[in-house]
């Protein structure tokens, strides 16, 4: 065998072995969910009450959260418990990219599955092209958008064809240009995304506005249960902001 | 400690190098070096020192790069937002970038023998005029190497430089020398003061701090982003290993394809992309020689 060869051989094993290994903990995963769920069961409102206390009553909330499908194709079901449990703990932005663009094509069904969840003192305020938002409300809310590579890239690139058409008289300034974005993107910078499949990437997401947004990582968003979001809170809540300094 | 360390792998750590290498590898790695000071703070040892252990900590993580075939590195030194902290923090890391410049100058042939370029990226306006000055030198002498690249982001922001690229793209217009049709997102990418490197394949961050804080935000919209438990000057080769391991891993998952979004650029867009560059290196040479 050459050296080569032998090379080759460890590769292989090593990756064929953590194949085997993360398959063993999709496994392991699953009985424990099963056996958390079971114990709910019997246990009522489950061991998660602690972190509720702790979230609610911490300063630190996100005020924009931000779901990255990845490379998921959107289960309506799931996203839509993703915009109840934010009126739930007060979180008043919540935006879904999704790159691929599938979400956007069916946003009626999105809304539908929402509403049909939507209790009636909570209100859901949808932001893009042709909603009309009603002010006034004072129940729950949750303003809700769905992102696209065009909020991005894009975004700025038309941005910067308007200045070359109409240059301001100033030298350009982040301030100026933060200030032009933000109007387009409406929402605040997302200060947490929640990102579905262990591998992280931004997927041409806007760049100008992921500064300081902080990054947490689920398996899928498919079947995401509540435990599982309260636990990315709490790590959320407990992370420090040091901008720079 | 020198740009690039000496220290040499064992023997079972070359193995490990050389079966990882029979994947795919990435061609470009950016890492925000974080942790220095909380590595100080746990060590009990001035938060100044830190930041030198971090520096050592990057001259063996260069070595280890050109061990793996790594051909370009791109780290994030010295933010914008790092001129808040204390005059005496600033200042101490302004000294140790002057530190390690002028002793790059007394490794200029273990350089030149490696092939390495140094690029900054950055707003050098942001500096002091000497330290540009080395800075501007360092880049010169090594424009011509191209068997590894490192970039180093100091002072830097993300949103400083689509700013910038944004400023000379209207500048361009208003002068006739393109027109606002001809911008698009292809042309900030290739104004952007990283206009030399091909985008990032994967980012790293230490410290387990889990955000981007305004690194390569433009660049790493198709990288793979990993974040490390480890503060950055406890980064080891292992870590290294596990992070390009883990790379791997992702692009068995992970097929996306990539779009072909480069349209067949207009000869006038050439010819200023072809000004701008003569520009910029012009600007460095009157930073050398001021």
């Amino acid at each position: 065998m050459t050296r080569g060869q032998l090379y080759r051989t460890f590769y292989v094993l090593i990756h064929t072995l953590y194949t085997f290994y993360q398959w063993l903990r999709a496994v392991q995963d699953v009985i424990y969910d099963c056996f958390v769920d079971l114990s709910h069961e019997f246990k009522g409102a489950g061991d998660f009450g602690a972190l509720q206390i702790y979230i609610d009553n911490s300063n630190k909330k996100p005020r924009h959260l931000t779901v990255l499908l990845g490379c998921e194709e959107p289960r309506y079901k799931d996203l839509a418990n993703i915009v109840l449990w934010c009126l739930v703990n007060r979180i008043v932005f919540l935006s879904f990219y999704d790159y691929k663009g599938t979400l956007t094509k069916h946003r009626d069904e999105f809304e539908s599955v929402i509403n049909k969840k939507l209790a009636p003192r909570d209100r859901v305020i949808w932001h893009c092209t042709d909603s009309n938002h009603k002010n006034g409300f004072t129940g729950r809310k949750v303003h809700v958008k769905i992102l696209t590579k065009d909020h991005g890239k894009g975004a700025i690139a038309k941005l910067a064809r308007q200045l070359s058409k109409n240059p301001p008289e100033d030298k350009l300034s982040i301030e100026f240009l933060d200030t032009k974005l933000q109007k387009d993107f409406e929402f605040p910078d997302p200060d947490m995304g929640l990102h579905c499949g262990e591998l992280l990437k931004s997927l041409d997401y806007p760049p100008w506005q992921l500064r300081i947004t902080e990054f947490f990582t689920v398996k899928s968003h498919t079947k995401l249960a509540y435990r599982t979001f309260l636990h990315k809170l709490y790590h959320y809540v407990q992370c420090e902001q040091r901008l720079g300094k | 400690m020198p740009w690039i360390s000496d220290d040499s792998l064992t023997t079972f750590q070359k193995f490990c190098v050389n079966v990882l290498k029979c994947g795919p590898i990435p061609k470009h790695i950016a890492i925000i070096m974080d942790g220095n000071r909380r590595y100080a703070r746990k060590k009990q040892m001035e938060k100044l020192e830190g930041h030198s252990r971090g520096f050592d900590k990057l001259s063996q993580c260069l070595k280890w790069c050109l061990e793996l075939d790594v051909k370009e590195v791109t780290v994030y030194a010295f933010s914008i937002e790092n001129f808040k902290r204390t005059k005496e923090e600033v200042d101490h890391l302004l000294q140790l970038a002057r530190e390690k410049f002028t002793k790059l100058f007394q490794e200029q042939d273990k350089l030149m023998e490696y092939g390495v370029c140094i690029r900054v990226i950055g707003n050098l306006t942001l500096l002091p005029e000497d330290l540009r000055q080395l800075m501007a030198k360092a880049m010169l002498i090594t424009k011509d190497n191209n068997k590894a690249i490192l970039n180093v982001a100091f002072p830097y922001t993300s949103r400083d430089e689509i700013t910038n690229s944004i400023q000379t793209i209207i500048e361009a217009v208003r002068e006739d020398k393109i027109s606002p049709d001809d911008v698009t997102e292809d042309l900030i990418s290739h104004c952007l003061y990283t206009n030399l490197s091909p985008n990032p394949d994967l980012l790293i961050r230490t410290s387990g701090e889990v955000r981007l804080s305004d690194f390569l935000l433009w660049q790493t919209s198709r990288s793979q982003i990993q974040f490390a438990e480890v503060l950055w000057p406890e980064f080891g080769i292992w870590h290294l290993l596990g992070c390009i391991f883990k790379y791997q891993r992702g692009c068995m998952e992970l097929i996306i394809e990539e779009e072909e979004s480069e349209d067949a650029m207009s000869e006038r867009v050439k010819e200023f992309l072809d000004e701008l560059s003569v520009k910029r290196w012009r600007q460095l040479e009157i930073y050398a020689t001021a």
